[in-house]
């Protein structure tokens, strides 16, 4: 069935609860787990071209986005190495979510998407994300979506 | 891991590819399958204001239609039965087919829904199926989306 899971997780309490059923999904099917996080190379709000938040700031957010990025990838193989589930992680810098998403799971083979349907916070919940909604409408393998 | 599998059909090619990945999945992990199919409950056909059925048509259409998701239903026991899956059938009337397949995934205490991105009426390359987007924001269970 699928041999290369890929895990997409924003660190979400969806996302974690993701992981943790991805990897006994890896586990069931003898499969192995690509994990991926992915932090926008730019913050905040644009008028046109131009940022509003200055190249300092902007520098230290992808510091912290780095760092939280880790964090959960550091979920995903802990839970993989608890289960015996060979696994990879992979942290990217890229604006667009999604894409990176897809082209991840293509470089590394993938056969499935595990995503949460939504990222953070309580209003997030009452839709579908938009990076979510644009992985289901442009990936060619199937996606699981967890909520 | 997964025990319980819906799978909503509309009838359609699409939904049926879908099936076969669901039974073989269910197959895999020892699990169950639950096809269900919703239709209509207001087939009128409406000119303006006024409608155009009177009751004898309207029973007359309502059988026609569950006649044909019996029909569907029994493809997706086929379905089942070639990769020796238990299969359950689950037929029902109702406007919103998103809300019958939410509600009988509850019902039926299943733990994953397969379906595709959009279904019949579906614009396929361009956006998801207006129902597989209701599902996936109002369901609480795992979805696996193929296209």
């Amino acid at each position: 069935m699928y041999k290369n899971i890929l895990i997409a997780t924003d660190g979400s309490r969806t996302s974690r609860k993701m992981v943790q059923e991805g990897v006994k999904l890896a586990k069931a099917l003898d499969a192995r787990v690509v994990g991926v996080h992915v932090y926008p190379a730019h913050f905040g709000l644009t008028y046109g071209n131009v940022g509003v938040i200055d190249a300092r700031t902007q520098a230290r957010l992808r510091a912290i986005a780095r760092k939280e990025g880790e964090r959960h990838l550091e979920q995903v193989r802990q839970a993989a190495e608890r289960a015996g589930v060979a696994c990879e992680t992979l942290l990217l810098e890229r604006d667009q979510v999604w894409k990176a998403i897809i082209d991840t799971a293509r470089k590394r083979r993938c056969d499935v998407i595990l995503m949460a349907a939504h990222s953070r916070g309580p209003l997030a919940r009452l839709m579908l994300g938009s990076e979510t909604n644009k992985v289901l409408m442009n990936s060619k393998i199937p996606v699981l979506v967890y909520r | 891991m997964f025990k319980n599998i819906l799978i909503p059909t509309d009838g359609s090619e699409m939904s049926e590819n879908v099936a076969r990945k669901a039974a073989a999945l269910a197959k895999l992990h020892g699990a169950r399958l639950v096809g269900v199919h919703v239709f209509p409950v207001s087939l009128g056909i409406y000119y303006g204001e006024a409608v155009w059925v009177d009751e004898t048509m309207r029973a007359q259409m309502h059988e026609a239609a569950a006649a044909e998701g019996r029909k569907y239903l029994d493809r997706l026991e086929e379905i089942a039965r070639a990769e020796q899956v238990p299969f359950e059938r689950v037929l029902i009337e109702g406007d919103s087919p998103w809300q019958g397949i939410v509600e009988t995934a509850n019902r039926k205490g299943c733990d994953l829904i397969v379906m595709a991105a959009h279904g019949r009426r579906g614009i396929a390359a361009v956006m998801l199926g207006s129902e597989t987007n209701r599902v996936l924001t109002h369901t609480k269970i795992p979805v696996l989306v193929y296209r």
